[in-house]
């Protein structure tokens, strides 16, 4: 028995544009004092706020702070929203603006001068990126994952940031092209664009260091 | 090396063969592992929280929550502020100043010599001065008070100031001579007599002979 895919598509549409306008209800509450509503708007978005702000920064302890510290902007500027967008979408802007604010800070910076290089072993400079590639899993589960995962998270971590931002956030699945256009400012197609060539540079590395098994 | 097979699949130095499809599951798959991590559940509680701390510190007049605008503002707000307390400890007019003078006991601008006054050629006895002159040197010496740290400019019209109100009050000034009286010799007038008021009688006029002009002449 097959499915009719166009049904599927419209009522995730529908979804979506009853999300869109619960959010916009709940935003009219906020703007006029209510902040439970705006608890409630937390509650509902940050789960892909903090998917964006981890994509970014990399490590799950700054992308709490980013995601606090975008909600809280958030709520400073309620009143300059003007639904010209959805109440998610604006927030994963606020969001993405605050972690590569985050990436680009000074104290990083510093961090990364007195922290010890992490991969000198390969002698590749050290990357935040390198914790999520990791994934914090122990020696056990390292040897149950499959030898491909292990190989393609660190290469996932050094694709340069334009590809890597692009598909992490398209592969989380929380954000739709649109949104992650809006966010790193490009259009939708340059979007799909760095998606696919970010998946083009995996497989020739992939290719060109060899593999064991699927 | 890498090398394609005829269906389109790639096979690998270690000669392990994977498709595309199965290429790209595996990045979608590495892709959600990496992300997988569950947002806090408390986020709601600590955002609530910062914005009734933001609303305290609203009425308050205080700001507990320091946005990155205002970081940023810092940053540039800080090294600004340094330079200008540098410049101003370079070219502030107060650290200009000249070396401080320190002024005399007795300056000798306050000091007054009292002119001699010759007496009249008169027979009358000078009366007394009224004021007599101080026992002593004739050089009244006027003390200015103790040297006070003034900036310069002030400390300049000062002294000035000083100067001529010491003059006033205490420079002894000798009482002048009297004046002898003028004597006028009376007028003496002369009689005139009329007798020696004689008047000549004119001498009588030429006649005057003109002779008339010739024609030529009247054309001119």
């Amino acid at each position: 028995m097959w499915a009719d895919p166009s049904i599927s598509r419209v009522t995730v549409t529908e979804a979506a544009d009853a999300a869109t306008a619960l959010d916009l209800a709940l935003v009219r509450r906020a703007q006029a004092g209510d902040t439970e509503a705006f608890g409630e708007l937390v509650e509902r978005n940050r789960r892909a706020v903090f998917r964006a702000a981890l994509a970014a920064v990399g490590s799950a302890a700054e992308a709490d702070d980013v995601a606090q510290e975008a909600f809280v902007t958030a709520f400073q500027k309620l009143d300059g929203f003007r639904a010209e967008s959805s109440f998610k979408t604006w927030l994963l802007s606020i969001t993405w603006r605050k972690a590569i604010d985050r990436r680009k800070s000074v104290t990083r910076w510093m961090q990364r001068m007195v922290t010890p290089v992490h991969s000198s072993e390969t002698g590749e400079e050290w990357n935040p990126m390198d914790r999520l590639a990791a994934g914090g899993q122990s020696q056990e589960e390292d040897l149950m994952t499959s030898d491909l995962q292990n190989r393609l998270k660190p290469l996932i971590a050094s694709l340069p940031k334009k590809l890597r931002d692009a598909l992490l956030l398209a592969g989380s699945g929380d954000h739709t092209y649109d949104e992650i256009g809006t966010m790193l400012k490009v259009p939708t197609g340059t979007v799909k664009w760095r998606v696919s060539e970010a998946r083009k540079v995996l497989k020739h590395k992939m290719t060109s260091m060899g593999y064991t098994d699927v | 090396m890498s090398r394609e097979d005829g269906r389109g699949s790639q096979v690998g130095d270690r000669g392990s063969r994977i498709g595309d499809r199965d290429l790209d599951a595996a990045i979608d798959r590495a892709v959600r592992e990496m992300l997988d991590v569950e947002a806090p559940a408390d986020l709601r509680g600590r955002v609530l929280d910062r914005i009734d701390a933001l609303s305290t510190s609203a009425v308050f007049g205080t700001s507990p929550v320091v946005s990155g605008f205002s970081r940023k503002l810092w940053w540039l707000a800080g090294p600004v502020a340094a330079a200008a307390v540098v410049v101003l400890a370079v070219f502030a007019p107060w650290r200009q100043t000249a070396p401080h003078v320190e002024p005399s006991v007795s300056p000798p601008i306050a000091a007054v010599n009292p002119v001699p006054v010759p007496a009249p050629p008169t027979s009358h006895s000078p009366q007394p001065p009224r004021t007599a002159p101080r026992s002593g040197s004739p050089v009244t010496t006027v003390a200015l008070p103790g040297p006070r740290p003034l900036p310069r400019g002030i400390e300049d019209r000062l002294v000035v100031a000083a100067v001529a109100a010491d003059a006033d009050h205490s420079t002894v000034i000798d009482p002048l001579a009297p004046l002898a009286p003028i004597a006028v010799a009376g007028t003496h007038p002369v009689d005139i007599a009329q007798k020696d008021i004689a008047i000549s009688p004119l001498a009588p006029l030429a006649e005057l002979q003109i002779a008339p002009l010739s024609p030529p002449d009247r054309r001119n």
